[in-house]
């Protein structure tokens, strides 16, 4: 028998951002964050305990607006960057920021689920992408856009030196990088993408009421945590399990850092599912590498 | 004397009835025929036994009988007198007439022997000349011998001289015996040895026309069958008989080649010319014609006209004729029985006669082949299978001319390898009509696309037309290519009652090459419409049409056809029916579910498109219904008009239920809350959060699957396409950050899209809890979540 999945809800916040603790190589985390208009939202730090199957989670309060996307740095495990919305004036700009979460100095240990508007994230960067003055793209399609923070990269550098110390986030059809140490603009490209960038977007508003068939095979470990697609082009083809805990559209799945078999799909109803690889596909891999 | 006489008698009458078992009724005292007859015991016990009556009547039976046996003895008396009577006379006149007759007698004695006695003395006097005359007889006769003897080498140098053969060795066969015998006597020597020079020259002369090469095979046979006579040993003969045979039989198949190597050039330059001309201006037979002789008489001889039947008449006359001939005439001269030549001899003879028609049988298979390859694939067999049977005919008739051979097989393997060649360039041919006929297709659909707005009428028809056209295209040609290709097993042909070959052709490659290739072969090309982007959506339709066509009825029909015609029963081993139409079916479902999902992406991108371009937090109070919206309308009813062309209505859910809970949501709405909220908003008071209701919501309602492969009904159809739209919407609302008022819009727009909408939906409550699930996402996505009233919304959806 596979493990049950472990469902979590997120008190009813809808949510769309999901990124794996990718600094935390211990234990098996994962950064969730909300979307409301009218709430403060949050940033969840969610951890699974694979032996006892539990889940204990921190909150922080991330004031700035609703999260559309969310990454951890690979050096630290403190460090994220979100890409938000500004909720407050509801003029519907998206920013995006690095911030710092007030970890405690031991992360483990259950912590207190009534604390939730205990500590705020600390912003350390915005990264903004009119704040130098630049001139919008000319003959950008949509208005408004063309300086909107839409995603956002660490940029995956395994020099030890350099881990982690580029960012890169996508304003309309620009692409700018900081350099993270001096937390200033290192570099941009304008007009790499000259359509919007939300191809994504088309795929998953045509996909299938994802709530009822989501994302179901992953298999290599050389390419899990970094690209986790539907389909992976692993040892065999073709699908592996379908998972259906989920009632609404799955916007994010994540392979956990920690643990190559684990993985945390996040659907808008806000309900977190942590699966893992059936047993029989992950021995098969083994055998596989063996040889 | 007389006594005993009677006695033995009487003794031996008695033994007889003894032995025939008849004593014990005859020799009863009672028998009045009996010698031992008692008549007073007859006479008691007839009176004992009989009454009166009987008695009376047996004493005048009695009595007649009696006087019976009186009158026939009284008659047999008078004859013998009269006998009698007459030998007297006879008697006394034989003794009258002896007297006379004496005298004469003695006369005559006297006579012949004066007779004899001069006979004897002219005998004695002719003896001596008599012996004279045949003793010269004897010496002319010998004498005339010698003279034959002396003449007859001149004789056979004038044969020689005259090629009069037959004659030369006829006189020498008739007086060898002779010379052998005497030829220990000098004079009959030198004879013997002059004979045998001149023989030898007969001998050389015979091998020089055995070596000219006109000789037709008769000759040659008849030179062979001389120089057997003349004693020449068998064995080095029939080498050289063979061996010019070869020379012989290898000439007529250079021709054969040559003729069948023409037909391979011309075929070529037909296919040639015929390129060009279609690369041109089509055909042009005048322009073709001259240019055909042309190449006809730059590949020499008049070949051009030669068809495939004369070719094998030719073949016949020649190469194959020949080889009868050959082999008729070397049995009879080196086959002979086993009791005149050793049956050793014969039986290498044998061998070496199947190792050399074995090899040109061989080539000549080869060189029928090349001609029968070269044989231009029109549609019409009848020719060609003509001349195979012809072909294998005559092989298999040399084949029963010379035991333990078989050419029939080979003359069969050929036939078949004509047979798959036609099976394959069949295939290949339904191939290219199958793609004549789509391309067709497509073109019509893709030049008037403006006639397909004309109106349902003419949509309706242009459809059918064409599906119509392409199915009863596809099926005529099939019937066709079966048809033609039956010409192969026509009953007349011998070789199309060997089983072996039926089961090949039948059903290896006319049924599994042919037939089922093809359908496979629809299977794969419709299967390849599912991955190609760009292609139109209603020649989608069409075909998926086409294949549930197929799959309902036109296979099987087509299929038993095939069977029928080529008389399969036994079916194991076969492709079987429902593998056909499986794929058919599932070639039409995956061409209608890439059609769904080609339509509803195209329907997706309108609305997407719509909802991100539109600044939702800046707009005004909503005042119309979107424009996209009734394009959006437009384009389901004009795809609406396409399926519904092709594909029948098909079951709806019983739609009461759901509209009457619809309007009661919509009443609801209308009155019940302060705000205007509708249904599922009047359960939730601000504090409430909207997430809890959605969820609550979707408690209650299926789960939908927006991808989920439709059916073959117009409905299920256009709900695939509904719900992939609506999804799409669902998904670039839950992206954007609403005002009121942009929410109030989405409320317009929904309402819109459900008035109308669920006309075309199998079950209303998807499209209702898709539209419900858009406002709930966008109140969710706004910063001021207050409705509309629901009279407002139904007020400008009329207005538009």
């Amino acid at each position: 028998m596979d493990d049950a999945p472990v469902i979590y809800g997120l008190e009813d916040f809808q949510a769309r951002a999901l990124a794996a603790h990718a600094a935390e190589t211990e234990k098996i985390n994962f950064l969730v964050g909300t979307q409301s208009l009218r709430r403060v939202n949050q940033v969840q730090l969610i951890e699974f305990d694979d032996d006892t199957s539990l889940v204990t989670k921190q909150t922080f309060e991330h004031p700035a607006g609703e999260v559309w996307r969310i990454v951890a740095a690979p050096q630290s495990p403190d460090l994220i960057a979100t890409v938000y919305n500004n909720t407050q004036d509801y003029c519907g700009e998206f920013g995006a920021a690095i911030w710092r979460l007030p970890l405690e100095g031991s992360s483990s240990g259950v912590l207190d689920d009534t604390r939730t508007g205990g500590e705020q994230v600390e912003k350390l960067c915005s990264l903004d992408g009119t704040c130098r003055g630049d001139p919008q793209i000319p003959g950008s399609p949509v208005h408004g856009l063309g300086s909107q923070a839409w995603s956002v990269v660490w940029a995956p550098e395994y020099d030890s030196r350099l881990l982690g110390s580029q960012v890169a986030a996508t304003h309309g059809s620009n692409v700018r990088a900081w350099d993270v140490r001096t937390m200033k603009p290192s570099w941009c490209v304008e007009g790499a993408h000259t359509q919007l960038v939300s191809d994504q977007r088309v795929i998953l508003s045509n996909l299938p009421s994802i709530a009822s068939q989501p994302f179901g095979t992953m298999v290599d470990q050389e390419e899990s945590s970094k690209e986790e697609r539907e389909k992976s082009e692993g040892t065999e083809e073709g699908v592996i399990q379908i998972y259906d805990d989920h009632e609404d559209s799955v916007y994010a799945v994540e392979w956990s850092a920690a643990d190559f078999w684990t993985f945390a799909s996040l659907s808008y109803d806000g309900r977190l599912v942590i699966n893992k690889v059936p047993r029989s596909v992950k021995y098969k891999q083994f055998i596989n590498h063996e040889f | 004397m007389a006594t005993s006489e009677a006695k033995n008698e009487r003794r031996r009458r008695t033994e007889l009835l003894q032995f025939y078992g008849g004593v014990s009724k005859e020799d009863t005292p009672y028998n009045i025929n009996s010698k031992h007859f008692n008549h007073d015991m007859y006479v008691q016990k007839t009176i004992k036994e009989s009454s009166l009556k009987q008695l009376l009547e047996h004493e005048a039976q009695m009595v007649s009988e009696i006087q019976t046996l009186d009158s026939d003895c009284q008659t047999l008396v008078y004859d013998h007198y009269d006998k009698f009577i007459a030998a007297a006379d006879i008697v006394r006149k034989m003794k009258e007439g002896s007297v006379k007759m004496e005298a004469q007698i003695t006369r005559l004695q006297e006579n012949m022997g004066r007779i004899t006695a001069s006979s004897t003395s002219i005998t004695s006097a002719l003896q001596e000349r008599r012996g004279h005359l045949s003793r010269l007889l004897g010496v002319h006769g010998t004498l005339r011998k010698l003279e034959f003897l002396f003449h007859l080498p001149q004789k056979i140098d004038e044969c020689i001289a005259d090629k009069n053969f037959t004659e030369g060795v006829r006189s020498y066969v008739e007086t060898a015996e002779v010379l052998h015998r005497y030829r220990h006597m000098p004079s009959f020597n030198a004879i013997h040895d002059d004979c045998e020079a001149a023989v030898g020259r007969l001998n050389l002369a015979l091998k020089e026309q055995l070596a000219l090469k006109e000789g037709s095979a008769r000759h040659l046979t008849e030179c062979v069958d001389l120089l057997l006579q003349l004693g020449e040993p068998a064995e080095g003969l029939c080498d050289d008989f063979l061996a010019h045979a070869r020379t012989k039989l290898e000439d007529d198949l250079s021709n054969l080649t040559k003729l069948a190597e023409a037909a391979v050039i011309l075929e070529e330059d037909e296919a040639l010319s015929q390129g060009a001309g279609e690369e041109t201006t089509g055909p042009d037979h005048t322009k073709e014609q001259p240019s055909q002789e042309e190449t006809g008489e730059e590949a020499k001889l008049e070949c051009t006209t030669v068809d495939i039947l004369e070719f094998v008449d030719i073949c016949h006359e020649t190469f194959v004729g020949n080889l009868w001939l050959v082999i008729s005439s070397y049995k009879e001269m080196f086959l002979r029985s086993p009791e005149e030549g050793g049956s050793r001899s014969s039986s290498v003879a044998l061998e070496k006669l199947r190792v050399f028609v074995a090899g040109l049988v061989e080539q000549y298979v080869a060189v029928v082949g090349v001609r029968v390859t070269a044989e231009p694939d029109t549609a019409h067999y009848a020719p060609l299978t003509t001349a195979l049977d012809k072909f294998h005919r005559r092989l298999h008739a040399i084949t029963q001319l010379l035991p333990n051979t078989n050419f029939g097989d080979a003359a069969l393997s050929l036939v078949i390898e004509a047979g798959l060649a036609r099976c394959q360039s069949s295939l290949s041919a339904l191939k290219v009509e199958l793609a004549f006929s789509l391309g067709d297709v497509r073109h019509a659909l893709a030049a008037p696309r403006h006639l397909t707005q004309d109106g349902t009428e003419s949509t309706h028809r242009q459809l059918n037309e064409h599906l119509t056209r392409l199915v009863a295209a596809t099926a005529a040609s099939i019937k066709e290519r079966v048809t033609a290709l039956q010409a192969f097993t026509q009953p007349k042909h011998t070789f199309a009652v060997r089983a072996e070959f039926r089961r090949r052709f039948c059903r290896e490659l006319v049924r599994e090459g042919v037939v089922v290739a093809f359908f496979l072969h629809i299977t794969d090309t419709m299967l390849q419409f599912c991955h190609k982007k760009d292609k139109d959506p209603v020649l989608l339709l069409l075909l998926s049409r086409m294949c549930l066509d197929l799959h309902t009825s036109t296979v099987h029909y087509l299929l038993s056809h095939c069977d029928e015609q080529l008389q399969l029963e036994d079916k194991t081993g076969l492709t079987q029916l429902h593998t056909i139409t499986d794929g058919m079916r599932e070639a039409g479902q995956k061409l209608l579910n890439h059609y769904v999902h080609t339509q509803g992406a195209s329907i997706s991108q309108m609305l997407r498109r719509s909802v991100e371009l539109k600044d939702w937090l800046g707009c005004g109070e909503p005042r119309s219904v979107r424009r996209v919206m009734r394009t959006v309308l437009d384009e389901i009813c004009t795809m609406d008009t396409q399926v519904g062309a092709l594909y029948e209505e098909g079951n709806r859910r019983d739609r009461s239920s759901d509209s009457s809970r619809r309007t009661f949501h919509s009443v609801g709405a209308s009155r019940g809350g302060a705000g205007g909220r509708s249904a599922w908003s009047s359960y939730t008071p601000s504090q409430l959060d909207n997430s809890l209701v959605a969820n609550l919501n979707k408690l209650w309602s299926e789960r939908i699957e927006i991808f989920a492969p439709v059916e073959f009904t117009r409905v299920s159809i256009l709900t695939g396409i509904v719900k992939i739209s609506l999804k799409t919407l669902l998904e670039s609302v839950r992206l954007r950050t609403f005002s009121r008022f942009g929410l109030q819009q989405v409320q317009v727009d929904a309402h819109y899209l459900r008035t109308y909408l669920w006309s075309y939906v199998a079950d209303e409550h998807v499209l209702n809890v898709l539209l419900d699930e858009v406002v709930t996402s966008a109140s969710v996505r706004c910063c001021d979540p207050e409705l509309m009233e629901q009279r407002v919304v139904e007020f400008i959806c009329d207005q538009s």
